[in-house]
């Protein structure tokens, strides 16, 4: 891994991050029926276009809409392992889907006492999320690592 | 007090005191008078106040909530914050090694010139040796983006730090750093979301997404059929990985080549030459590839007709490396990847001429001073001034250093790295370079 990918990896990962556990801070509020501020709102429609993007079931290569810094491969891969952690016999993607269409109830303030529960596994995801995020970013800090220099897949590097 | 408020304050009290010497750090950067960029500081000086700030705040939060999810998740910030101070700490160092140029105040000038015509907006440039062998960005824009988005500051006014490394050994070969252009590309991509633009020209996505589903399912199934585990969200995530940095590779290619024309490729050769030409990383396609690609652009512009007259046996070699490795038949991996990077090619080469705008380098630009420049090398003399009084172009003075010395009969290819290598024509070269840029300003009314 190159210099600048592991410093923008190092930095997307702590800005995940803070992401994830701001997130968990306001859903604590939203679920304590407190009033949210401006920035709780941004930091929950930020994890909201986080999940929903991740939840598609289709992949996609389509060009990525909205801030770029959320939209790095290695903070998709903290994602989806904090959110198999969670729900480790469940497709991922649907995982994130339902807890994205909470993330939208929530932001338009309408939970209902029935969503304690899922409220509870989102806050969950994004404590998940910011734990993982801390120690990888540790990692980073500590171990730059090596590039993978071949292909994964099972078939011989091939030459001309 | 609880335990979680001890250990609340424990973390406030150590982030003060690491916040305190960081900004010490650089505040010393302040009586370095030779300090190349400063702008940097700036940047690492609003980072550190946003981190403060974020610190204030959490400690506010941690006094109103007595919920323990949030006591823990107010010190699971406080431990991010200080992981921000290591990442600034990382970069205030970059900063602080720069405390001189140790390359040629030419070339420090061919660079800047180049950045106005590759980089949009304001950039301050900071040029280090590295201990690496190698160029490399490191990507500011997008590092203190991420930095200031999350301490929630705004960014200062005024240039952005472009800091740029070469390898330190090489501070004389002139002709290699042609490849600084490549590097001012990844600034340029990653500053104006360029690889988004070029995907964005794919003549079918929609066809392309269902390949990328196809491709997903092949490479699950090989890896099953092996007897290994691997999630088709770890292969999605994976092959997005490796064609956005390709794109992105490719794309600082084509915007070098745009710039300077064949001298970017004769450098790209004499430098990566040697390597295996077949092989990949996640991160860089294969030489091949790239001399490939940048080959296509080259004629394209319409440089094949100056290349192969001038350098026969020279740019037939180049030709016979420019062939694109085939992926075996059950390489699902390789197959797409290739396929798609294919596709997008002449999105690359558009992308990078629109880049590069008026400033794109032609035969047409070159062929007026070309005899003369060529001429001058070969005799020895620094190539300044054409007869015109007019100083000599810095990217007609690369070119006419490469083909003065390669243009003739009989040049074969081991003397592209020799021409490389030869630290007379370099110590001419950086000379020249530098005497353009003062008689320009001369020439100034």
């Amino acid at each position: 891994m190159s210099e600048r990918h592991e410093i923008v990896e190092l930095t997307d990962t702590v800005s995940l991050g803070f992401l994830a556990t701001d997130l968990v801070l306001a859903m604590g509020r939203r679920l304590r029926d407190e009033e949210l501020t401006d920035g709780d709102l941004a930091v929950m429609h930020g994890g909201h276009d986080l999940l929903q993007r991740l939840g598609q079931p289709q992949p996609s290569l389509m060009p990525v809409v909205g801030p770029r810094f959320l939209t790095s491969d290695a903070v998709d891969v903290e994602v989806f392992r904090a959110a198999r952690a969670q729900e480790p016999d469940e497709p991922v993607k649907a995982v994130i889907g339902r807890m994205a269409s909470l993330l939208d109830r929530a932001i338009a303030g309408s939970l209902e006492p029935s969503d304690a529960e899922a409220a509870g596994q989102v806050r969950t995801l994004f404590m998940h999320l910011g734990e993982i995020t801390l120690s990888r970013a540790d990692e980073l800090l500590t171990n730059p690592h090596r590039e993978q220099s071949t292909w994964t897949d099972p078939a011989p590097t091939s030459t001309s | 007090m609880d335990g979680s408020g001890t250990h609340i304050d424990f973390l406030v009290a150590s982030l003060d005191r690491s916040v305190a010497e960081l900004r010490r750090g650089v505040d010393s950067l302040d009586a370095v008078p030779d300090l190349q960029g400063t702008s940097f500081p700036t940047y690492v000086r609003i980072s550190i106040d946003g981190v403060a700030g974020r610190a204030n705040d959490l400690v506010e939060e941690a006094r109103r909530t007595a919920d323990p999810v949030d006591h823990a998740s107010i010190a699971t910030q406080l431990r991010r914050l200080h992981q921000l101070v290591s990442v600034l700490h990382r970069q205030a160092g970059l900063g602080m090694g720069l405390k001189t140029e140790s390359i040629g105040l030419g070339i420090v000038y061919f660079v800047k010139e180049a950045a106005d015509a590759i980089v949009r907006g304001d950039s301050q440039l900071i040029i280090r040796p590295d201990t690496e062998h190698t160029y490399s960005s490191l990507g500011q824009h997008r590092v203190f983006k991420s930095v200031f988005n999350s301490v929630r500051v705004q960014p200062p006014q005024g240039p952005v730090p472009v800091l740029i490394q070469y390898p330190w050994a090489e501070r004389q070969s002139v002709a290699v750093h042609a490849l600084f252009l490549h590097e001012l590309g990844h600034e340029a991509a990653q500053r104006d979301g360029l690889t988004d633009e070029v995907w964005a020209r794919h003549p079918d996505l929609p066809g392309l997404d269902r390949r990328f589903a196809d491709a997903i399912e092949q490479i699950v199934a090989g890896h099953t059929a092996a007897g290994r585990s691997i999630s088709s969200e770890e292969v999605e995530t994976s092959l997005r990985t490796q064609l956005d940095q390709w794109v992105e590779e490719l794309l600082c290619d084509a915007i070098a080549t745009a710039y300077a024309g064949p001298s970017y490729l004769l450098a790209f050769v004499a430098f990566l030459g040697s390597s295996d030409h077949d092989v990949w990383t996640i991160s860089h396609p294969a030489f091949a590839d790239r001399v490939h690609y940048t080959l296509e652009l080259a004629d394209e512009l319409g440089w094949a007709a100056v290349l192969d007259g001038k350098l026969g046996e020279i740019m037939q070699w180049i030709r016979s490396l420019a062939v694109l490795s085939v992926p075996a038949a059950n390489d699902h991996r390789g197959s797409f990847v290739k396929s798609v990077i294919d596709e997008l090619s002449p999105g690359i080469r558009g992308i990078a001429r629109e880049q590069v705008g008026s400033s794109v380098f032609t035969p047409a630009a070159y062929g007026s001073a070309a005899d003369e420049v060529e001429q001058l090398v070969r005799d020895g003399i620094p190539p300044v001034q054409l007869a015109t009084k007019h100083a000599v172009g810095r990217r007609e003075m690369f070119l006419g250093a490469w083909l003065g010395k390669l243009g003739h009969s009989g040049a074969s290819p081991d003397l592209v790295p020799n021409v490389a290598g030869d630290m007379t024509l370099q110590a001419l070269h950086g000379q020249a370079l530098e005497l353009s840029f003062l008689l320009e300003d001369w020439a100034r009314p």
